[in-house]
């Protein structure tokens, strides 16, 4: 059975995709707040994927310095396979639950 | 594509920041997540503002500070390094410990920032007092350079007259050289404008007598120390650099001084610093001879510098200066009124005004390393209670006692070398404050640096704390272990050493922080009383412009008319009320003294005639400054060169002098004793002119025109808030004659202030320190009765099942903070008794065992503390007995 997810397990995972290639710590708090006004710390943000990656649902890798960093490196995330299906299994499971409610939630 | 950027043109963030978040986040991580703050700084440094920026970094870096990262995943910890084998090594304690610090990183964050407040404060006083208290003059043989001047019947030290330099120089044989001194006011020309440059007067000899050699250009020659050959200049690397964009070949040119040609002979070393003149730019010979009215024994004005030979000691030369002394007293008996010599070190002498107060602010950041160390001590005691059964598995698994004090031993040694580091640039930062805050100059400014002997204070204080702050706690914890080996997991019981060593630092924090309080409290009085005092005139509206005319082209009528074409554009100025001049202004630190003879009783030696301050004024000077008429009258326009010669004295010498007479109409002379009688005609109220704590100095006014000097101070009075004259007054001034050196515009109520200065600065750092104490104070108190709470919360359970009301239990559990505070505030109350009397010298209007000021600090730590015990001992009374109960 695939694992469940936290509310910000699943804010993460779906930023990592929408960042594709380029998934890190600061990029990830970016997307994040740039589509949703939503702040998040970036003490939650590395929390989150530290557990992402025990749990098996994202990789890591590090990238290349650049001078924007003072010259340190970036440590890049990816979505594994595990961690998308764990991803609709819970967007599918919220999309159930919601289901006929959008008149009394007032969904747009 | 846009052009590669090297990782230097973008920003780092704050350093400590940055220091908090290297610490707390582990290591494996720790350069992604570097990484990132300096990228989401810099792109929000990029797009909004730098605040914003700051603001973003720091609130990341406390967040990091203080979340919880997850164990390394599984996968990375199969495989097991036979880590115990190693476990003896140093290095492998060290990285043991920093594990154990980022394990609980509000306790490190805790104890790395109280340990640095304490570090970082005494580096940053230590800077500043360093070149102050602990370092000799920038001189070779330093001790052996002196001031020497005339000792005076109350002890104090005066100037000396030209001839009586040239006697002690020529007597005194200890003397390898010596030279005098003179004040220089000159005018420079700069683009198309003058400007005033302090320079100094200075025999041939003074340059060899400090030790210091031009690095370009030579010295003065012997030769050019002579009236007609003196239009010789030396520079400072200062304005050689800033004036003459330092152009070598300067040296040999001719340039234009004060309206006259001067030589240049050489520029001074980059690192010289003069401490007799801090302020001179520029010096020129001497080049004194009988010939001038202003060479004389009476003319006081010069100061004598002198390097006392390698072979000879300081006694030997006051012996002899106190020899020719008196020679020259028995040969010339109405010339001096002194009894004799004095020698003054030059480092002390350029020290001296501040260094009380430093040694004030040294004190008090002791102090306040000391509470650190407490708290400090504290904290790593109730962490020991919380590692108990991690320590006592340890040690029923084997591992040796020793083992576990080195451990902690070096856990603590490591804490306070970070808390050393983070301390550093605190320090830095502090010593830039301390600068700023000082509100006037403080003397050898520029070696106030943290360099690598400040660092190194820095790690001693940093080790010397560790073992202050660590010995007890590491035994304590490791004896703990001992105890507990086979009660592993017993009850949460908290040893009594552990318990009474912590109250015993809750007892010595309370004690210290009474002290520092009693200090800010008596300099608060002090302040307040010194802002009471009555200073003789009305600095509110008023400004300062100083002028000053030199060159050949300035003789008595052309200075007279200049002046009065200034004062005509001054007052044509819209806001001005009204304007006047003032050959010194109150509260500037200048001042002329002269003697003061009594037509009606002369004196046998006219020396031993009292001296008062003389002021040269314009007629609307007592308007301007509102000083009070007491009797006669003000001067008038008519008081000029050549209607009859008229004076106006103070309260202080209507009293002292006239002793109740009738003074208006009586005769006096200023100065010389050649028949040039002045009379009498008004009493105006005495002005605090040299301080605004000493008692009332004797003061003598002459109208301006009958005693012209080139230089002067313009005052202003506006007739409101509103009028701002500092943009309109000097131009208008420098309007009236370009080759005018001109000042900008000071309120006369900076002049007050600057008054006051030292002690501001110090009421300033040591409210700094006193709320850092309190907030020290009320960590230590809280930790200690949170601590009493969880330990007794059976206990207290059991009370309140029992019936014992809300309020009982609140007050026995206060009731052990209150006796821990009531014992630090007595032995409190005996430090400030006996170490505030350091401060008495600073303290004006109230007296350092002032009942008042110890009973106000008392209330504010009362207040503090009931604060810091109220908050666990309400939430004891909030505990469920039920709760409670049903654990056992």
């Amino acid at each position: 059975m695939a694992a469940t997810l936290g509310e910000l397990e699943q804010v993460v995972l779906l930023a990592l995709l929408r960042l594709g290639d380029d998934g890190f710590g600061v990029a990830v708090q970016g997307e994040i707040e740039g589509r949703t006004q939503r702040r998040v710390s970036l003490g939650a943000v590395y929390t989150t994927l530290a557990r992402l990656e025990q749990k098996g649902l994202v990789a890591s890798r590090v990238g290349d310095p650049t001078p924007q960093r003072g010259g340190r490196r970036k440590k890049l995330y990816r979505v594994l396979p595990k961690g998308k299906r764990a991803l609709v299994t819970s967007l599918e499971t919220l999309h159930a639950l919601t289901q006929g409610l959008a008149p009394s939630l007032q969904l747009g | 594509m846009t052009p590669a950027r090297a990782p230097n043109d973008f920003p780092r963030p704050p350093i400590l920041a940055r220091l908090i978040v290297a610490i707390t986040t582990p290591a494996r991580e720790r350069e992604f997540v570097l990484g990132d703050l300096h990228e989401g700084y810099n792109a929000r440094l990029e797009s909004s503002s730098p605040r914003e920026a700051r603001a973003w970094l720091w609130s990341e870096a406390l967040g990091l500070a203080s979340s919880r990262w997850p164990r390394k995943a599984a996968a990375d910890r199969g495989s097991h390094r036979p880590r115990e084998k190693h476990m003896s090594s140093l290095w492998n304690e060290i990285r043991f410990s920093l594990r154990s610090l980022r394990r609980a990183p509000l306790y490190s964050t805790l104890a790395i920032l109280t340990a640095a407040v304490g570090i970082g404060a005494s580096t940053a006083i230590f800077s500043v007092a360093r070149p102050i208290i602990f370092e000799a003059a920038p001189y070779p043989s330093p001790e052996k350079v002196v001031l020497v001047w005339e000792r005076e019947k109350d002890g104090s030290s005066s100037n000396i007259g030209f001839f009586t330099f040239v006697d002690l120089a020529r007597g005194v044989t200890s003397f390898a050289s010596s030279a005098a001194v003179s004040y220089w006011q000159a005018t420079l020309a700069s683009g198309g404008m003058a400007e005033a440059v302090a320079g100094r007067r200075v025999s041939a000899g003074y340059f060899t007598t400090l030790g210091v050699r031009p690095v370009l250009g030579r010295d003065f020659t012997p030769e050019e120390d002579a009236w007609e050959r003196r239009r010789v200049i030396m520079l400072t690397y200062g304005i050689w650099q800033r004036q003459f964009g330092s152009d070598s070949s300067i040296v040999g040119r001719m340039i234009d001084v004060s309206g006259y040609q001067y030589l240049v002979a050489g520029v001074l070393p980059a690192s010289f610093e003069d401490l007799i003149a801090p302020d001179a730019q520029i010096y020129s010979p001497l080049g004194y001879d009988a010939e001038r009215p202003f060479a004389c024994r009476t003319c006081r004005h010069l100061r004598m510098v002198a390097r006392v030979k390698e072979s000879a000691t300081m006694d030997a030369a006051l012996r002899e200066a106190e020899r020719s002394m008196s020679t020259m007293r028995s040969t010339y008996p109405t010339e001096y009124a002194s009894v004799g010599a004095s020698l003054e070190r030059v480092d002390a002498f350029a020290t001296k005004g501040v260094r009380k107060a430093v040694l004030a602010l040294l004190g008090a950041a002791g102090l306040l390393l000391l509470m650190s160390c407490a708290n400090v001590s504290s904290l790593m005691l109730g962490r020991g209670i919380e590692r108990r059964t991690d320590l006592a598995v340890r040690t029923a698994l084997g591992a040796r006692v020793t083992r576990l004090v080195r451990q902690s031993a070096v856990e603590a040694a490591l804490l306070w070398l970070i808390a050393a580091g983070v301390g550093l640039v605190l320090a830095t930062w502090g010593v830039k404050a301390l600068i700023l805050l000082s509100g006037s100059p403080l003397p050898r400014v520029e070696r106030m640096v943290i360099d690598v002997k400040t660092v190194g204070v820095a790690l001693g204080l940093a080790l010397l704390s560790a073992v202050l702050a660590g010995t007890l706690p590491a035994l304590i914890s490791a004896r703990g272990a001992v105890i507990d080996r086979v009660r592993v997991g017993a009850r949460n019981i908290v040893g009594r050493g552990t318990q009474r060593l912590r109250g015993s630092l809750l007892v010595a924090e309370v004690a210290l922080a009474l002290v520092m309080l009693c200090g800010t409290g008596l300099l608060i009085r002090t302040v307040t009383a010194l802002l009471d005092v009555r200073l003789g005139f009305d600095a509110a509206h008023v400004v300062d412009v100083d002028v000053s005319l030199s060159g050949p082209r300035f003789n008595d009528t052309t200075v007279a008319e200049y002046y009065r074409r200034a004062l005509d554009a001054a007052r044509a100025v819209p806001g001005v009320e009204s304007a006047a001049l003032t050959s010194q202004l109150p509260l500037s630190g200048s001042f002329d003294g002269w003697g003061i003879h009594r037509k009606d009783k002369p004196s046998p030696n006219p020396e031993n005639d009292p001296s008062a301050q003389r002021f040269g004024v314009s007629s609307d000077y007592f308007m301007t400054m509102r000083i009070p008429l007491l009797a006669g009258r003000l001067f008038s326009v008519s008081d000029n060169a050549t209607s009859p010669r008229v004076a106006i004295v103070n309260r202080a010498m209507a009293e002292r002098v006239f002793r109740g007479e009738t003074v208006v109409g009586k005769e006096i002379e200023i100065g010389g004793t050649d028949g040039d009688w002045r009379t009498v005609v008004g009493v105006v109220d005495d002005v605090k002119h040299l301080s605004i704590d000493g008692v009332p100095e004797l003061q003598v006014y002459v109208p301006n025109e009958q005693s012209l000097d080139r230089g002067a101070s313009m005052v202003v009075r506006a007739s409101s808030e509103q009028v701002a004259l500092s943009q309109m007054l000097p131009s208008a001034i420098r309007a009236v004659d370009r080759g005018v050196a001109v000042t900008r515009a000071k309120p006369m109520e900076e002049f007050v202030a600057g008054a006051m200065a030292q002690r501001r600065f110090v009421l300033k750092l040591l409210a700094v320190f006193g709320v850092v104490a309190l907030v020290l104070v009320t960590a230590g108190l809280y930790g200690v009765t949170a601590a009493g709470v969880a330990e007794r919360r059976r206990e207290i359970g059991l009370r309140a099942a029992l019936g014992a009301t809300r309020r009982r239990i609140v007050s026995t559990v206060l009731s052990r903070s209150t006796r821990l505070v009531g014992i630090g505030l007595a032995i409190g109350v005996v430090g400030a008794l006996g170490l505030n009397r350091t401060l008495r010298t600073m303290l004006f209007g109230v007296s350092p065992s002032d009942p008042l000021t110890i009973v106000a600090a008392i209330g504010v730590l009362l207040i503090v503390a009931a604060l810091a015990a109220l908050v666990p001992a309400r939430r004891a009374a909030a505990v469920d007995p039920a709760i409670t109960l049903r654990t056992e």
